[in-house]
């Protein structure tokens, strides 16, 4: 059975590449997030030129439709992998794509949490790092994890893409035998898989972030 | 304990300036309930805020536990303010710990150990009548619980000083009355000093020993609670007591109230008395030793911080030359007695 072991391959690959740079994303974005947050007007540590330039870049970045910033970042590709082409190769635009955005996503959740809770780390006392990790995080765990939820269902639609230009994966797939060879069968067959992809980890995410809520 | 020295507060946005506080002095002494009573927008949570200097005042002194806050760097700032406890109207609890981690937090921002945690907590719930609620999130929680945990929170770290910034103003009257008591359970067993501010008179009348009244940035008025609604000195006050206390004549007869004198008429008397005043038999006296009769009106005893306070509207008959001296009989009593007018005899 050759194609089910293309299928098995494929799907690994997918799921490799959003997880990796997924987590990627929520180890530089989290920090991200809370910077653009605490240098805000009227925040923990106001800062309007920083929060001016790291705004700035993220919304550059997130101008840049995906399918450029793939061929565009090929050289950081090559300088930090290796090489350009496979699945390793894909997570770097998808991380730098993803990064921004969790940021924002950081961002707003942060900003939901109310005024009044920062007061009452103030008024114990908390310093500016204490109320961040025990107030504000914590918090907006919730909204967060929702956050996390919508970036990995993206990031699938993104592998997609990265892996129609040699980085695997089940977009790579589904062009391959479905687009290139009018193989229907295949082409459908991968939607589903990505459907139930997206449907199980919305469950998951869905089902965390309730647990979290307490309400 | 707590002491502001000439406190000011301005608001500026842009070119607009706005003088929120104005010459503000206040010394809450140690183990008082101090109440600030004003409307809304009278600059009560400015104020307050303004005592563990989450607003910082422009100009003006904040003395709590005899250090001067407005001078302390930001680390030593943080570390008194550990002494001062602050609980708020919308409660502010974390809705993602427990009831028990709530009540945790200041600790855990101390670095205190797990068990050093618990034996800290446990008493505090206990004190609050939480401990079957310790693993509740406060989404299940009613408003006087979350309130209950609140109080808990802000006494975790054992200060000295509490502040409550309109602490009832959320709940109904029922469990404000509980919260009441609570506060002043705590007030009596810690010995701790406590600033509150609100806009309900009945707070004030329910738990304060002295009450400064603030308008527009504004003390306008400061006194001990009897005084404060025996002999209000300004009309806000005057307006905010009436609504609690029966005060007034009764309507019937405020028509035909003369300022002075004539004949046949008689003195009519607001005679109000608290304290050790109240055990003597003061009526009887003066009909014993003055032959003064008293017709009562008007009567009523309301409940200042436990302590009972006497109101009563009288006619006298029959006093003639001898009031003068029955008043200043009553004075010596501690007896506060005022003559509204004189109506006719019948
Ligand atoms: N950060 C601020 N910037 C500008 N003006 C402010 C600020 N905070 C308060 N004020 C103004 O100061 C005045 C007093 O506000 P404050 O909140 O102290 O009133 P309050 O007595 O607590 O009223 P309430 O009973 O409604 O809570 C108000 O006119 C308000 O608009
Ligand atoms: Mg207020």
């Amino acid at each position: 059975m050759p194609m089910l072991y293309e299928f098995l391959t494929a799907t690994w690959q997918t799921l490799y590449m959003v997880f990796i740079s997924g987590l990627l994303a929520i180890i530089f974005g989290l920090p991200l997030g809370v910077l653009l947050l605490i240098t805000r007007h009227q925040q923990i540590s106001e800062n309007k030129y920083l929060n001016g330039m790291v705004g700035g870049m993220v919304n550059a970045i997130r101008s840049i439709p995906f399918i450029i910033l793939l061929v565009a970042l090929i050289p950081l590709t090559r300088l930090i992998v290796g090489t350009s082409i496979g699945t390793t190769a894909a997570i770097v635009p998808l991380s730098i794509a993803a990064i921004p955005f969790f940021g924002r996503i950081v961002e707003s959740a942060l900003s939901e949490v109310s005024q009044g809770l920062l007061e009452v780390g103030n008024a114990m006392g908390a310093t500016p790092f204490q109320i961040i990790r025990k107030i504000l995080i914590p918090e907006a765990r919730p909204a967060i994890i929702n956050g996390i939820t919508l970036m990995l269902v993206n990031l699938i639609g993104y592998s997609a893409m990265a892996g129609a230009i040699g980085g695997g994966g089940l977009g790579d797939l589904a062009i391959r035998y479905g687009y290139q060879r009018f193989d229907v069968n295949i082409m459908i067959a991968t939607i589903i898989i990505l459907i139930i992809m997206v449907q199980c980890l919305q469950l998951v995410g869905d089902f965390i972030a309730k647990k979290l809520l307490h309400r | 304990m707590i002491e502001l020295i000439n406190i000011s507060k301005i608001f500026r946005s842009g070119i607009h300036e706005f003088s929120a506080l104005k010459n503000i002095n206040l010394k809450v002494a140690p183990g008082e309930i101090f109440g600030i009573i004003g409307k809304s927008g009278a600059g009560k949570s400015t104020l307050i805020r303004c005592v563990n200097l989450l607003e910082r005042p422009t100009q003006g002194d904040v003395i709590v536990a005899k250090k001067n806050l407005t001078t302390l760097s930001e680390t030593e700032l943080r570390h008194s303010r550990r002494q001062i406890g602050m609980i708020f109207q919308h409660f502010n609890l974390l809705g993602t710990r427990t009831v028990f981690e709530n009540v945790a937090l200041p600790l855990e921002l101390q670095g205190l150990s797990k068990k050093q945690i618990t034996e800290k907590v446990m008493p505090l719930l206990t004190l609050t009548q939480l401990e079957d609620k310790h693993n509740a999130y406060p989404a299940d929680l009613s408003g006087g619980q979350k309130q209950r945990v609140a109080i808990a929170r802000a006494l975790a770290c054992e200060p000295k000083v509490l502040l409550c910034d309109e602490a009832t103003s959320a709940l109904d009257l029922h469990t404000t009355k509980s919260i009441l008591d609570l506060l002043k359970d705590i007030n009596a067993k810690l010995n701790l000093s406590i600033l509150l501010i609100t806009h309900e008179i009945e707070v004030v009348k329910e738990i304060c020993d002295r009450v400064a009244l603030i308008d527009q940035g504004e003390i306008i008025e400061e006194n001990d609670i009897y005084s404060f609604f025996t002999q209000p000195q300004t009309s806000l006050a005057y307006e905010f007591i009436k609504t609690s206390l029966k005060h007034d004549l009764p309507f019937n007869l405020k028509d035909k109230l003369f300022e002075h004198p004539v004949a046949n008429s008689q003195a009519i008397l607001r005679i109000i008395f608290h304290g050790q005043a109240a055990a003597e038999p003061f009526i009887a006296h003066l009909m014993q030793d003055f032959g003064i009769k008293l017709n009562i009106l008007q009567a009523n005893i309301e409940f200042l911080k436990k302590e009972a306070l006497g109101i009563m509207i009288v006619k006298t008959i029959n006093a003639h030359d001898k009031l003068d001296q029955a008043m200043a009989y009553l004075k010596t009593k501690n007896v506060n007695v005022e003559i509204l007018g004189y109506a006719n005899a019948i």
